[in-house]
């Protein structure tokens, strides 16, 4: 299975590595440009949400994977 | 003695504080549930080494260190395998520049960086351009 790359981050510090990362997000608290340049916005300001986006993730991955 | 040491002498210690900015309670069990479910979590961090180490303790990003004599009681290829851990869990960006080397483009630093990475949870005093360089080299 390849390997994919998440960062979180939400300073200016972080806009360059979340924009280019396989799968950006920002904290909700995060500065304006982090937030544009992200794939998803974690509006809870909590590490535990990026647990939980993988989670539903995959889960939809395998969902659509088996109705195919 | 310099001027004014009299005066140091009538001083009385009051008090002392300390600030401490902890991580969020839920961090850690989060942090463990990814190991569980294969993914690794690293910081890169713009704090001093030693800041950075006690908050990647605190949320179990890393293990304490063994005592002196759990270790003398691995063997020489578990010990090896430790020291070689403990070198590379915690590093500072400078040293981490200095230890890859150069482009990761080339298979000598591409190695390094790959053997490091198996180790490394933290990287402290690190620029932006450390974020993007690990993101890509991984």
């Amino acid at each position: 299975m390849a390997r994919k790359v998440a960062v979180t981050g939400g300073s200016i510090a972080d806009v360059d590595a979340i924009h280019h990362a396989d799968v950006g997000l920002a904290m909700g608290s995060g500065c304006s440009a982090a937030k544009n340049v992200s794939d998803m916005i974690l509006t809870a300001d909590d590490f535990e949400a990026t647990l939980r986006a993988v989670m539903w993730g995959r889960n939809i991955y395998h969902n659509v994977s088996r109705f195919l | 003695m310099a001027g004014g040491a009299q005066e140091w002498l009538d001083i009385v210690l009051v008090g002392a504080f300390g600030l401490q900015d902890r991580a969020r309670p839920q961090v850690a069990s989060a942090i463990k549930h990814c190991g569980t479910a294969g993914m690794t979590v690293r910081m890169i961090s713009g704090d001093s080494k030693k800041t950075a180490e006690a908050v990647a303790l605190e949320v179990g990003l890393i293990d304490e260190p063994l005592t002196q004599e759990a270790e003398n009681a691995l063997s020489p290829v578990e010990q090896r395998e430790y020291q070689e851990k403990r070198r590379y869990s915690v590093m500072e960006a400078a040293d981490f520049d200095a230890e890859v080397g150069g482009d990761l483009e080339k298979p000598g630093p591409a190695a390094k960086f790959a053997m490091i990475m198996k180790h490394l949870r933290v990287l402290a005093r690190a620029q932006p351009a450390h974020k993007l360089r690990i993101l890509k080299g991984l």
